[in-house]
């Protein structure tokens, strides 16, 4: 079970993991969406569930293998200012305000970059400026908000403090239509690329919201005879083969989100397909990364050694190749400063993070 | 009046072989027929199957529930709203009144959803290749200790539920049967499993250890030989008993109330030629359930059958959640919404043991009723729900209604739902008070909330308690 | 005569289930032990933040009206509570509380057991009264009628959308709906006295918050507001025996400090009004409270929290409870530990025999099924 996967022109080589599952504090609870700030900083959106509540923001910093830290939970689960039901997106302006879309109350709440709470806006319709399960955000240049208006299948244009500008799309599955939508990226021209989830595609449009391009197409695998079926929805782990149970580059299975790197290499988390799709600009796919967490995040170590029973079984399991693998993850960012790609792994409550490794010299084979 | 009859009768098949549908979904059925409605539900792959991945988008942690409610009970509740291949979960149901596994003790909601998962698939399939499924199921092999049953040492447990409750019935085999029955399935057993902390739970994994299972000779109700486990499911279905106990079992759950499972060796069913049609059914078609699904519902015995079952929990709330509408999305509250069963005395998932749920008048009590009655009445009473919405557009149209109009069309449309005089009476007396229902001047929101306060009224009634 | 009456009042018992494990270290708090320190890194209360209740134990400061209870003698502390191979899941920890069959799944609940002994003719149909929308297992047995109380006791009812005028025409509709009629049937009959049971609790239930009044003023918590309505019920005379309510969730696995502190602020705000309560309409001699929940937490924390464990604590409470420890506390010290756990001393059953047969007067052992030594918190 390779650590480093290689294919044209590009290494991505496995980091480490963050997280464990933890309803608040140091762990995560169902990541629906995630953003970079500065300084390694990152924001998620945690679903929770109707047990714990642990719907809520979380903010932490990643850090290298065993360094991660957890700095702040805020938008707690609720009605009022501050709180949120249903977080989703997020995203974080010049100015380190974090911006938060609520799946159930429609709006978007502001707080600064400690999760002090500034101010919230948005309301329930299919009018301009009106918002219905808003999904991901993004910040363009000029400091205007775009959201991924999910139910009303577009999306608009905001100023900072929630007046409407613009908007774009609507029902379909032609170019510029979309069904579902989920996650959104801008690339350093501000080009739009948003996870068009129920159409099973990414589209690429314009600053300006015109179609430019699409790529991926629905496939997903049935489960192969003699698997592992780490869920009843997969992913399929066929021990000794890393492409058994997924399906062939390119296709899509519900994807939830995007993430470009400076060199133009697109990042597709292939939610329903559990791996990250790695695609060229042109959207030719490149490789998949399907999740190889074969050491323990901090977090989850400490789970491990607080509980003797459970170290006892992890020593007696016959493979703990299904724990390595991504089930459902939900969001990808790419970091410049350290050249990682970073992946919520949602079912598995971590990240994994991969380094795209531009100087790797080849071994010798005869090592 | 035909017509009438037709929806009354589509209505009992729907209720039965599924979760009730409204009088859209009812008109457009009779107007396909009886027959091609029934082919339909036994022909599920016609339909589309339930979208899991809208519901695990808005609730991720319905996947994997871990030991705590109520996600587990939002997964199948979502399940039980949207399904448009009712008969198969209705299946799914019953077989887990049959093969009732509990997380009392399974402590682990992400194995008892995949079994059910497994009666979705097998459901309607050979009960025979079901049995040898569930005999591998892991959640099962857990429930009913047979990781713990070794060549060495005999747990006989698993082996006797598998002959007293899940195919022949107490009676029908002796304590030698069950030792030897029990031996068979030494060596069954699953894969030690990954551990739930740090990342969260894994599913288990049938192993067949030869090394544990006792290959010896064994004799078993009346054959002799080496048996391993799927040699005994094999003398199993073919026992006359086998055949007796499953239909028993399908009429007391499709048909008709039977006095409760360990009264059967001693009270006869209440209608022996309907099991007998129905175990010559199963035998002919070599432990297809089909076949003998589709005699059921096309007999004369089922068609007779109308309010002749108790609602069980799960049914008040599907049916109820399906006719009113707008909870097809999973929405925050869902949880509380998806443990009402439970409040009502079947905590789906959960049953109390092995025996499963005591089912007919024993669903009542003075709690479930009150829960029941209210939840329905709560939903019913609803008028801004879309399928209550439904129901006062249809009387609406008639622009005023007298009393008698009223509960004759509210029992109708919520139904057709059949009343004794005395409970008719009571109804009729209560519209009278309200006189003439009228959705002209500005009255439209008093007229609204009659007919909402009318179906809360049947709601109440005990003849609403039976589907 | 009030004296009298006080005096010959039947005892009754109220139960608040800590539902998800309560974390008993930090209930009970061994605040010498070094061994405390260093376990809990992560979760340990500061020494700052411990009220000591002698010399060996403290509770946390979240608990503070606790500390009064034990002051006054009124508050029997069990210590390492539990049986042994106490499963570390929720479900069967909690079940066999409830049934007291550790062994295989238990069908009867105790407490419904002990509502048969008290009602065996069902005469009253709220003897055993339940604050929450699920019949918890303790209180199941067939045949045995509970009222359980789902929302706030003045909604209490049938029909409870449907208020104002309408509420009680429609109620006598219901009622008459419900009579038995001739040639309906076993079962129709059947329903008839279930429903007119029903209404017949709703109207004695009624009756409780109209004949309240109080000067104590609950805090707004769902346990608070459970706790009032049983003190509602218990103060209308209603002939109610057995009381049932729980909080939670005590599954204190991640933040748990803040979270620990929400939970036992709420519960001990919650017990302190509602004996303030009693002992102002004099109704607090026959009452006695038990507090348990399924399993105490790991002796370590994981960072954050603290996962599933076995020995815990249970409180006993009231005016006529011997205050003090019962039993110890099981060794912190790692070669006595079981998979990380407290190893438990005092099996929970022991609890409930005193209980019965020292307070309920019943015959304890058909109940809990088999006989246990009894710490001796009751006389």
């Amino acid at each position: 079970m390779p650590l480093t996967t290689v294919a044209e022109g590009r290494v991505y080589d496995w980091s480490h993991a963050v997280g464990r599952n933890a309803a608040r504090g140091p762990g995560f609870n169902y990541v629906q969406s995630m953003c970079l700030a500065k300084d390694g900083i990152l924001f998620a959106t945690n679903r929770g569930n109707e047990n714990n509540f642990g719907m809520h923001v979380n903010k932490v910093r990643i850090g290298g293998p065993g360094e991660e830290e957890h700095l702040a939970d805020f938008c707690e689960y609720g009605e009022g200012d501050g709180k949120c039901i249903w977080p989703f997106g997020v995203a974080v302006d010049g100015n380190d305000h974090v911006y938060v879309s609520d799946d159930w109350q429609n709006t978007i709440s502001v707080f600064d970059s400690s999760g002090n709470f500034q101010r919230k806006w948005g309301k329930t319709g299919s009018g301009d400026g009106e918002l219905m399960h808003p999904a991901g955000l993004a910040v363009e240049k000029n400091g205007n908000i775009i959201v991924v208006d999910s139910g009303n299948n577009r999306l608009q244009v905001f100023t900072p403090d929630g007046r409407f500008v613009g908007k774009c799309g609507h029902g379909g599955s032609g170019d510029g239509e979309f069904n579902q939508p989920w996650g959104i990226t801008l690339d350093k021209e501000g080009n739009i690329y948003v996870a068009d989830w129920k159409n099973h595609r990414v589209q690429k449009l314009s600053p300006e919201g015109k179609f430019l391009m699409k790529f991926g197409q629905y496939g997903s695998v049935e489960e192969p005879e003699g698997s592992y079926p780490v869920t009843t929805f997969g992913p399929y782990v066929m021990s000794g083969s890393e492409t058994a149970g997924y399906p062939k580059p390119g296709m899509l299975n519900h994807p939830t989100d995007v993430a470009v790197d400076p060199d133009g290499d697109i990042y597709v988390t292939d939610w329903g397909n559990h791996r990250v799709c790695v695609f060229d600009s042109e959207g030719n796919p490149i490789c998949n990364l399907i999740g190889d967490a074969q050491v323990l995040s901090k977090w989850g170590q400490q789970t491990v050694d607080a509980n003797p029973d459970m170290a006892k079984a992890r020593r007696r399991v016959r493979s703990l190749e299904p724990q390595y693998r991504l089930c459902f993850p939900t969001s990808v960012e790419f970091d410049p400063a350290t050249d990682s790609v970073i992946v919520a792994d949602s079912q598995r409550n971590r990240l994994q993070i991969y380094k795209k490794v531009r100087d790797y010299s080849d071994f010798q084979a005869n090592l | 009046m035909a017509y009438q009859d037709d929806i009354a009768l589509m209505a009992h098949l729907m209720r039965r072989a599924g979760f009730g549908a409204g009088r859209e979904e009812l008109e457009a059925r009779v107007a396909k027929g009886y027959e091609a409605t029934v082919e339909e539900l036994l022909d599920p792959e016609t339909q589309p199957p339930v979208d899991a991945y809208t519901l695990l988008r808005y609730q991720p942690a319905s996947l994997l529930p871990g030991g705590q409610p109520p996600m587990g009970n939002v997964n199948w509740m979502y399940y039980l709203v949207n399904t448009k291949r009712p008969l198969e979960e209705k299946m799914a149901l019953f077989w887990h009144h049959v093969f009732a596994t509990g997380n009392s003790k399974v402590d682990n909601y992400d194995q008892l959803l995949q079994q059910i998962e497994l009666f979705r698939e097998n459901g309607m399939g050979n009960y025979r290749e079901l049995l040898v499924k569930v005999a591998k199921n892991p959640t099962m092999i857990f429930w009913l200790d047979n990781q713990q049953n070794h060549g060495t040492a005999v747990n006989e447990n698993w082996g006797r539920e598998l002959l007293e409750l899940f195919s022949l019935g107490a009676g029908n085999y002796t304590e030698k049967d069950v030792r030897e029955c029990s031996r068979a399935f030494t060596g069954w057993t699953f894969e030690t499993k990954i551990p739930r902390a740090p990342y969260g739970r894994f599913p288990w994994r049938f192993e067949y250890r030869p090394e544990d299972h006792d290959d010896g000779e064994k004799e078993f109700l009346g054959h002799k030989g080496r048996f391993n486990g799927e040699d005994i499911i094999d003398i199993v279905v073919q026992q006359p008993a086998c055949g007796k106990f499953i239909c028993r079992h399908l009429y007391n759950f499709f048909v008709a109330d039977e006095p409760q499972v360990p009264a059967w060796p001693i009270e006869a069913p209440q209608d022996q030629k309907a099991i007998d049609t129905l175990v010559g059914a199963f035998r002919d078609a070599k432990f297809d359930m089909k076949p003998v699904l589709r005699t059921l519902f096309n007999s004369d015995f089922f068609k007779n059958a109308r309010f002749k079952h108790m609602k069980s929990p799960a049914e008040v709330v599907a049916s109820t959640l399906r006719m009113v509408g707008g909870h097809e999305l999973p929405k925050p509250g869902y949880g509380e919404l998806s443990m009402q069963p439970t409040y009502m005395g079947q905590d789906l998932l959960n049953p109390p043991s092995v025996e499963g749920w005591h089912t007919g008048k024993e669903w009542i009590n003075s709690g479930s009723l009150m829960a029941r009655i209210n939840f329905v009445a709560e939903k019913v009473g609803d008028t801004s729900l879309p399928g209550v919405r439904a129901i006062i557009d249809r009387i609406k149209t008639k622009g005023s209604v007298s009393p008698e109009q009223l509960v004759d069309d509210c029992l109708d449309l919520i139904g057709p739902v059949e009343v004794g005089a005395d409970t008719k009476q009571e109804l009729t007396s209560q519209a009278k008070e309200w006189g003439q229902i009228s959705w002209g001047n500005g009255n439209a929101d008093v007229a609204d909330q009659r007919v909402g306060q009318m179906l809360q009224l049947i709601a109440a009634t005990r003849e609403y308690q039976f589907g | 005569m009030p004296e009298t009456q006080t005096a010959q009042k039947d005892p009754v018992i109220v139960v608040l289930q800590l539902t998800g494990g309560n974390d008993y270290l930090n209930t009970v708090i061994p605040y010498n032990n070094p061994l405390y320190r260093d376990n809990r890194k992560a979760v340990g209360i500061p020494d700052n933040q411990i009220m000591h209740l002698d010399k060996d134990y403290g509770i946390p400061h979240y608990m503070a009206p606790m500390k009064q209870f034990w002051d006054d003698g009124k508050l029997a502390i069990l210590h390492g509570v539990g049986w042994k191979d106490s499963p570390r899941s929720h479900f069967r920890a909690m079940d066999i509380w409830h049934t007291c069959e550790p062994v295989k799944v238990g069908t009867e609940g105790w407490l419904g057991r002990v509502a048969r002994e008290f009602d065996p003719k069902k005469e009253n149909v709220v003897t055993t009264v339940s604050f929450g929308p699920s019949l918890p297992r303790s209180l199941a047995v067939a045949g045995v009628p509970v009222a359980c109380v789902a929302g706030p006791l003045e909604r209490y009812g049938f029909l409870p959308t449907i208020q104002g005028q309408q509420r009680k025409q429609v109620l006598e509709r219901f009622a008459a709906m419900y009579q038995p009629a001739i040639g309906t049937g076993p079962v129709m009959d059947y329903m008839a006295d279930t429903g007119i049971d029903s209404l017949k609790g709703e109207d004695i239930l009624k009756v409780a918050p109209q004949k309240y009044s109080s000067t104590v003023e609950y805090p707004n918590t769902p346990i608070a507001r459970k706790l009032k309505g049983i003190a509602q019920v218990h103060l209308a005379d209603l002939g109610s025996r057995i009381f049932y309510c729980d909080h939670s969730t005590f599954d204190t696995h991640a933040g748990q400090n803040p979270g620990h502190q929400n939970l036992w602020t709420a519960v001990t705000q919650g017990v302190d009004a509602f004996m303030r309560d009693l002992r102002e309409h004099d109704h607090a001699d026959n009452v006695v409270l038990l507090m348990f929940s399924e399993f105490g937490r790991r002796v370590r924390d994981n960072g954050s929290g603290t996962d599933h464990g076995a020995g815990g604590v249970a409180f006993v409470l009231g005016e006529k409870v011997t205050g003090g420890h019962y039993g110890e506390m099981p060794s912190l010290k790692p070669e006595h530990l079981v998979q990380g756990d407290l190893n438990p001393n005092m099996d929970f059953r022991s609890v409930y025999t005193t209980i019965l047969d020292k307070w309920l007067k019943l015959n304890p052992a058909p109940i809990v099924n088999g006989t246990f030594e009894q710490p001796a918190f009751l006389h």
